[in-house]
């Protein structure tokens, strides 16, 4: 177990390195000079002198190698630059807006799994009925309908027609129903479809078989021993489905106006604040690669039929 | 009797995505106004005989814009997946096949680009390119491409051992033939399959974008930019809103499930392989 976390601990440095690399890189697809835009962004006339001494501050006269290795070194210490808009620092602006928006995920996620494993389980047990084919429609619904989508359609149910929520969220938890809401249903879809897959063939399984066959209660297997299998498979779906719980905060947060980080990058494309683009990009990499490394060492503690492959 | 019932409803989704690229298509000719025209006079009207499906918040038809929009929308879904498959399938393959340094480098890039989450690292590079179509594309292409190359190498590696891949190098076959006639033959069903499943999550990838407003230009019409430019009049206007999203989740939703019928029908799995 030591040496197979040692070993997936070495893969990540090329793995970092690269998402290092690609957010570094970020600044300078952009079309025109990076400290031309630099300039721009904070309101200066860029006029040839100013536009020289930022060229060397930023150190663009320095190769592009020596310039990531800066990047990168400070990024080893946490440091990811300063905000063109405010000058504070990228990694405290999304360390803050992370606090807002990991309540949000949070909850969505919670959410989704109070919805989708009953249901998954119970799409499963009472296959090809009426239930399973609605539970399944659903499933293939939200797989189609976008987390921007169904936010209008909240919106338009519950503040415009109903005026009961309010639509800015203006941070109460009264404003965190709806984006949570619009956040899960969209990820419920793929959660039911897994959890009704796994519970199938755990339930087409011999030890299922034997268990009948020797009459213990079929509520019994399920609980004690279906479900029990199927975590793992559930585990493994939530991993994955951290990535679109944050590209579904971006566009949740920009039309609830909820402060976290989805918002906090969308106006930084607005305004062209390259280094909290660049910060976001890398915080919601790193979170994600060690979540699904989490995920995967979860997998070898619970299930030690898993081995090197 | 199990297969040809899994066959009639491949047939079905195909005849339906086959009718909408049809509609998208003739879209032009079937409009009853000009996506583009906007009346000051006519905003937010409801549906009527002139406008079927009422006007937007500049006083266009909803109907003719849905229906450009459905050409936006599915073209530029599907010329995308084509692209990022055939691309990633071909560095999949030549990796898989000749192994090595190269293959080692191109993989851990690989292993780089899909440590992001997809669309989150489409939207930074949609942002920082400055939005617009093609900036759209390349965007979602360049977040897309790997899991097909990840498919292709594992196929082409459980392949290339096989006794008539052997047996075609010592007939005098070059690897070139041997990875355009054999091993394409042998892998494309699956890779066909993975792409038809992902044509539906390009098109809600590009309307995610455009609804953020780094997408298609505007005045184009394409189904996520309506619903954000409709949104603003959401209590006076709903259709502008509901229209569009209709289109939009119907057309996932057959994509969708013609991907699905295709994979019950030829029988692949390859969710894990193309993810890992």
């Amino acid at each position: 177990m030591l040496k197979y976390i040692g070993k997936r601990l070495l893969r990540l440095i090329p793995i970092l390195l690269i998402i290092t690399f690609v957010a570094f890189s970020l600044m300078y697809i952009a079309p025109g000079d990076p400290a031309q835009k630099k300039l721009i962004s904070k309101g200066i006339v860029p006029t040839e002198e100013v536009l020289k001494a930022t060229r060397e501050e930023m150190g663009l006269d320095k190769p592009f190698v020596v310039r990531y290795a800066g990047w990168f070194l400070g990024f080893l210490q946490g440091d990811l630059g300063k905000s063109y808009a405010n000058d504070r620092p990228v990694s405290k602006l999304l360390w803050e807006a992370m606090g807002k928006t990991s309540m949000v995920a949070a909850s969505a996620l919670i959410l989704s799994l109070i919805i989708s494993i009953p249901l998954g389980i119970w799409s499963a047990v009472r296959q090809n009925s009426v239930a399973d084919y609605v539970l399944r429609f659903f499933t293939f619904l939200a797989n189609a309908v976008p987390s921007f989508l169904l936010a209008l359609l909240l919106i338009y149910f519950f503040c415009i027609h109903l005026k009961v929520l309010p639509v800015l969220a203006k941070n109460s938890v009264e404003g965190l129903i709806l984006p949570t809401i619009a956040l899960a249903l969209p990820i419920c879809g793929k959660f039911i479809k897994q959890v009704r897959a796994e519970v199938l063939e755990q339930l087409g399984s011999d030890y299922v078989v034997g268990a009948q066959a020797r009459g213990v209660h079929s509520k019994i297997i399920l609980i004690r021993d279906v479900l029990h299998n199927s975590m793992l498979s559930i585990i493994t779906v939530v991993g994955f489905s951290v990535g679109a719980l944050f590209a579904g905060s971006v566009v949740i947060e920009s039309i609830f106006q909820w402060p976290g980080v989805g918002k906090l990058v969308m106006d930084a494309i607005t305004s062209r604040d390259y280094p909290v683009i660049q910060g976001f990009v890398i915080y919601i990499a790193v979170i994600y690669v060690v979540i699904n490394l989490a995920t995967d060492l979860a997998y070898r503690v619970f299930d030690p039929r898993v081995t090197d492959s | 009797m199990k297969k040809t019932k899994k066959s009639v409803w491949l047939y079905i989704f195909l005849a339906l995505a086959l009718a909408l690229i049809l509609i998208s298509l003739i879209a032009k000719e079937i409009a009853p106004n000009d996506p583009n025209a906007t009346n000051v006079l006519r905003v937010g009207e409801a549906p009527s005989a002139k406008f079927p499906l009422g006007t937007d918040s500049l006083g266009r038809c909803v109907l003719s814009r849905v229906l450009a929009g459905a050409k936006t929308s599915i073209f530029s879904a599907l010329v995308l997946v084509l692209i990022t498959a055939v691309f990633g399938s071909v560095v999949g393959m030549l990796c898989g096949y000749y192994s090595g340094i190269a293959d080692g480098i191109v993989m851990r890039i690989i292993d780089g680009i899909m440590a992001f989450p997809q669309m989150i690292l489409a939207i930074a590079v949609a942002g920082v390119l400055g939005g617009g179509m093609l900036n759209a594309m390349i965007a979602l292409g360049f977040a897309s491409w790997t899991p097909y190359a990840r498919l292709a190498r594992s196929r082409v590696i459980s392949i290339k051992r096989e006794e008539f891949i052997s047996a075609a190098g010592l007939s005098g076959c070059s690897d070139f033939e041997i990875l355009t006639k054999y091993i394409t033959h042998n892998i494309f069903s699956s890779l066909l399959t993975f792409a038809t499943t992902q044509v539906g999550t390009v098109m809600l990838g590009f309307a995610g974008l455009s609804f953020l407003g780094l997408g298609v230009k505007l005045p184009q019409a394409e189904w996520g930019s309506m619903i954000s430019e409709a949104r603003g009049m959401l209590a006076t206007a709903p259709w502008a809103v509901l229209y569009p999203a209709l289109a939009l989740v119907f057309t996932v939703m057959i994509f969708n499930y013609l991907g699905d019928a295709l994979r019950d029908r030829l029988d692949v799995r390859l969710e894990s392989e193309a993810k890992r």
